[in-house]
């Protein structure tokens, strides 16, 4: 051992260039694969903390139609949960959840858009919080009660015990605080900050006058329990449905009983011929499995986690080719003095030893350092360009990098000292040459590999980038520049004086120099359509099953966004709202049947059963990103909006912004006292959906910038190692009148020919992952042939720039010196 | 104490098959000190290698004490290597990122031997070839003599009975040379066989005998 140590440091330290270069490679993707793999940990970990997480399912919904599938939901009918639990053993507790959208208000503090649903008591047999209350036995004591989260709390009270204290709710809805329950750790699907019971909501918009803002004295006893078997709990789908199954019971024996257990409570869908199934989801599967309709919020993405998976996997293989590669030069130069310990007596486990002492060495050096970078990087949480590592487990980390530093030293080493071995100690003594050339095709293969994945990574990156490109710059077929948006005051929601306020509003800031136009909406571009439907039809057709978005807009939306009227005119502009009128876009007039627009106007169109007459028809334009295609829409004028929530759009002059956004906030200040202005622009609020993608690439980005790092890093120190080799060849030819052009090109030719192979080799495969990754956008960008002409060239060019320095050396050196040096 | 019996070495290519050694018969006594002259090309280092069991003859046999130790198992091979024989190469074959010190211990870490007992061998050999002073220092800040001085240390420090030296000085001045082999001479007094390559006829008559090898073929075999 102590043989082993000694030399082996000083052998490290000799050949200082090819240490640092394997460590460095090490480091670098030792620290990579380090944070992918934390970071791969905690998206996998979601909503694994809840007590028997293994048992808990979320009822999805599926809705056919004549074999369409019209929506799959992530949210359920009211009944569903109830209903399961009654009828189907092996349910050990159900609970639901529907989303709402408030303000919450006290005296000195204000906040909007809180993650607020309604839910009962049995919320937390399901999903257990630890509760400071004052009536553990009941949840809700009574329907002023409510329940928020610790943080809350903490934001509108501060530090003072939150506990029986009141606050206000849109408008003017006044609570008490009747529990506090622990946050929900980040890693859950679900974010909750206020929990309001069904009941009280039922009691308030009963008893709340809305005129006087006040809660009148109602009875409580008017307000029954809703049936979970009755029609209107099974009508609209509504509510996060989750159950949890009792230990020994599994989905699929549930879901046998499903379509038994609520065939009465569907037969309204069913005699329509529609049909209803429930897709059961395991909690844990949700964050990175489900992407439904209505998801309660955006849910991370497995194949990005297999993309990064990928990636970590091929930096930490290019590295330790590298390794491999470098350590097959170093100890093909150690030949010499191999052979002499053999000719000593050395065991092939001694001359292993010091191969693998070396490997290890610099391997546990590297995987400290990589430990302690990530360490101290992940140490409070990381965020990288938005990618946000949360949770940390540095046992479970160390145990992966020891894991890795053992594997990867043993690999290292082993190849190389099979090259040696294979060799006759005689030879090892005596000719140098023979040996110096072996293992060639291997390490031809090592580069291959890693240019390979360099020029995958390469045409990734600018298909990526382009396809971000396009979609920004994609004509969206309406004109959203210079909007301000807003949601509207939710302190509005149900009172009586909600029009009157947005008529003053109106005329207040109509009157400010800056602002162009004003508009309301259910809904503005980059923002959910909520409402859809698929019985929109004309009276003399059936229903087919194609589901169409119905969005309620103000009379002048169509105007205000630049939106190209085809056909017929613009709603009325009168104080007439939700009128017998509705507008289609180009799409939901073919899929009725007209191609030509100007044959819709003035036909009747059937929207869920009520007659509506087509006014006019415009243009398709992008409402939602361009990942999702356009879908039919039939518009409205209606100033009724989801969840009593809709969007104030101002439009602005490019000049003076600041004086006109400051006077905007004024009015609205004046206007809604309570409320505060929160605003974006509606072109950035549009673009942020392809953050998501623009941060994809930018990590992308970066990990092909390493690993084509470190992949040069290695090629630079076998362009050393050959062209060392070769000097005597050099020489020669040098001596023999070959000029430095000539043995440059000598030189290079290998490495151009290495790096051509793994181009045609990567290109083909990059062609299919990237069609593949194209295919999650409905509207995207061709893998034009040019992509993979860069992709190649630059390879290429970083091989050759790595390679030349190298080559240059060896080609300018006096062949006289050369010579000698043999 | 060493038979060789028609050893042939050779190397076949496309369309002919090139002979190192042809129907080489040797037979060495124990206390010997034999020279192998010769012509480059001739043959001497691999028969050399050959003796040393570095190398395997193509065919012929190989026996050491009556024993043939053709087609040895690698381990045993070892055993030999540590126990048996010694070599001392031309161009010295140091272990550069050991020091001198290290360099002799080496043989005797492969070999088990107690650290205790280590030192005081390795102590030994450095105090016989006044060495004790330059034990820390590495090969390159070395004379060429004094690093074969180092390298016949090491060759030496496991005891063996056999010394193979391949031109050990080869790369030496004519008064170094004369240094190193004084010493050989001495080894073989004290009873160690040896055998040398050598080109220089002068060393060569230090040994006991000489054998001429020329083109793989014994051509003359002579007591000194």
């Amino acid at each position: 051992m102590k043989l082993l140590t000694r030399s082996t440091l000083r052998r490290i330290s000799k050949n200082r260039l090819n240490t640092l270069i394997n460590f460095i490679g090490l480091t670098l993707s030792l620290i990579t694969f380090l944070i992918i793999i934390s970071w791969i940990r905690s998206e996998k970990n979601y909503d694994r903390f809840w007590p028997g997480s293994e048992q808990i399912y979320r009822v999805a919904l599926n809705k056919i139609v004549k074999g369409n599938e019209v929506f799959t939901s992530a949210m359920n009918f009211y009944g569903a949960g109830t209903v399961l639990q009654n009828e189907i053993p092996g349910i050990e507790a159900s609970t639901h959840l529907s989303k709402d959208i408030v303000t919450v208000y006290t005296q000195e503090n204000s906040f909007q858009n809180v993650n607020m649903f309604y839910a009962d008591s049995s919320f937390f047999k399901v999903f257990p919080r630890s509760l400071q209350t004052e009536t553990p036995d009941r949840l809700f004591p009574d329907v002023h009660g409510v329940l928020v989260s610790r943080s809350l709390a903490q934001k509108l009270f501060g530090d003072a015990d939150p506990l029986n204290r009141k606050f206000k709710l849109n408008e003017g809805w006044e609570f008490y605080i009747c529990g506090v329950f622990e946050d929900f750790p980040p890693n859950s699907h679900m974010k909750i900050d206020l929990l309001l019971s069904w009941k009280t909501l039922r009691y308030y918009l009963r008893y709340f006058n809305n005129s006087t803002g006040r809660l009148e004295d109602g009875d409580l006893s008017a307000i029954r329990e809703q049936d979970p078997y009755s029609r209107s709990s099974w009508s609209r789908n509504s509510w996060y449905t989750y159950i949890k199954l009792q230990k020994g019971s599994s989905p699929d024996k549930i879901s046998e009983n499903v379509p038994a257990a609520i065939k009465s409570c569907i037969s309204h869908y069913t005699s329509e011929g529609s049909t209803i199934n429930f897709v059961f989801q395991p909690i844990t599967r949700i964050h990175l499995h489900s992407d439904l309709d209505g998801e309660m919020f955006l849910n991370g993405s497995y194949s990005q986690v297999n993309a990064f998976t990928i990636i970590g996997i091929l930096i930490l293989i290019i590295s330790w080719f590298n390794f491999v590669n470098l350590s097959s030069s170093k100890f093909l130069k150690q030949t010499v003095s191999t052979g002499i310990r053999r000719a000593m007596g050395a065991k092939k486990v001694h001359i292993y030893g010091e191969h693998f002492s070396e490997t290890l060495v610099i391997y546990l050096a590297a995987g400290f350092v990589s430990l302690l970078s990530v360490f101290l990087l992940l140490h409070n949480g990381l965020d990288i360009v938005g990618f946000n590592i949360p949770s940390f487990r540095f046992p479970f980390l160390s145990i992966v990098c020891l894991v890795l530093i053992i594997t990867g030293s043993l690999i290292a080493s082993v190849f190389p000292f099979l090259m040696v071995m294979r060799a006759n100690p005689s030879f090892l003594l005596k000719d140098k040459t023979q040996t110096k050339q072996g293992g060639m095709s291997g390490r031809k293969a090592v580069v291959v590999f890693q240019f390979g994945v360099s020029v995958f990574l390469i045409i990734g990156t600018i298909t990526i980038f382009r396809q971000v490109r396009f979609m920004q710059h994609q004509e969206l077929g309406l004109n959203m520049d210079q909007v301000m948006v807003s949601y509207s005051p939710m302190t509005m929601n149900l009172r009586t004086d909600k029009q009157q306020k947005l008529q003053t509003f109106k005329e207040e800031i109509a009157r400010i120099p800056g602002v162009i136009d004003f508009t309301t909406a259910a809904s503005v571009p980059g923002r959910e359509l909520e409402n859809q439907s698929d019985n929109v039809r004309l009276a003399d057709q059936e229903k087919t099953g194609i589901s169409y978005w119905l969005a309620n807009i103000d009379q002048n939306y169509f105007e205000f966004f630049s939106v190209k009227i085809l056909a017929g005119n613009n709603f009325f502009n009168d104080p007439d709202y939700d009128t017998g009128d509705v507008i289609l876009n180009r799409m939901a007039s073919q899929k009725l049947g007209f191609n030509d627009p100007e044959k819709a106007i003035n036909q009747f169109v059937l929207v869920n059963d009520r007659q509506y007459r087509v006014v006019g028809v415009t243009e398709d334009y992008h409402h939602h990103s361009l990942r999702e295609p356009i879908r039919p829409v039939v518009f409205f004028k209606s100033l009724r909006w989801n969840k009593e929530v809709g969007y104030y759009c101002a439009k602005i002059s490019p000049r003076n912004i600041g004086a006109t956004i400051h006077s905007v906030k004024a009015s609205w200040e004046k206007v809604y006292p309570n409320e505060p202005y929160i605003f974006s622009f509606l072109d950035d609020d549009f673009n942020a959906q392809y953050e998501a993608d623009i941060q994809f690439g930018n990590i992308y980005m970066g990990f092909s910038i390493l690993a084509i790092l470190i992949a040069s890093m290695g090629l630079f120190a076998m362009a050393r190692f050959l062209a060392e080799n070769r000097t005597k060849e050099i020489g020669i030819r040098k001596v023999n009148g070959a000029e430095i052009p000539e043995v440059l090109i000598m030189l290079n030719k290998d490495f151009i020919k290495w790096v051509s192979i793994a181009f045609a080799i990567a290109a083909p495969i990059a062609y299919y992952a990237m069609n593949k990754w194209l295919e999650n956008f409905a509207y995207k960008t061709d893998l034009s042939w040019w992509i993979f002409a860069l992709a190649g060239l630059l390879a290429l060019g970083i091989a050759l720039l790595t390679v030349s320095w190298q080559s240059w050396k060896a080609a300018t050196r006096n062949p006289v010196e050369a010579l000698r040096y043999e | 104490m060493i038979h060789l019996n028609k050893i042939d070495k050779y190397y076949d290519s496309k369309f002919q098959r090139t002979f190192v050694l042809k129907a080489v018969n040797l037979e060495v006594k124990e206390g010997e000190f034999l020279s192998i002259m010769g012509p480059s090309g001739s043959g001497k280092s691999t028969l050399l290698n050959i003796i040393g069991l570095l190398d395997a003859p193509s065919a012929g046999e190989y026996s050491l004490y009556e024993k043939s130790v053709l087609d040895l198992k690698e381990k045993a091979k070892v055993d030999y290597h540590r126990n048996f024989m010694g070599f001392i190469f031309q161009a010295y074959h140091l272990i550069e990122e050991m020091t001198v010190y290290e360099n002799i211990e080496t043989p005797l870490i492969y070999k088990g031997v107690k650290s205790r007992d280590r030192q005081a061998m390795v102590a030994d050999l450095l105090d016989r070839f006044n060495m004790v002073a330059k034990k820390d220092l590495f090969p390159q800040q070395l004379s060429g003599g004094q690093q074969q001085l180092v390298g016949i240390a090491r060759a030496i420090v496991g005891k063996p009975k056999l010394l193979l030296a391949d031109e050990p000085t080869g790369n030496l001045h004519s008064s170094q040379g004369e240094m190193i082999m004084d010493v050989l001479k001495q080894l073989n007094n004290e009873g160690m066989t040896i055998i040398q390559v050598t080109h220089n006829e002068k060393f060569a008559q230090c040994g006991k005998r000489i054998i001429r090898l020329e083109d793989g073929i014994i051509r003359g075999d002579q007591v000194v």
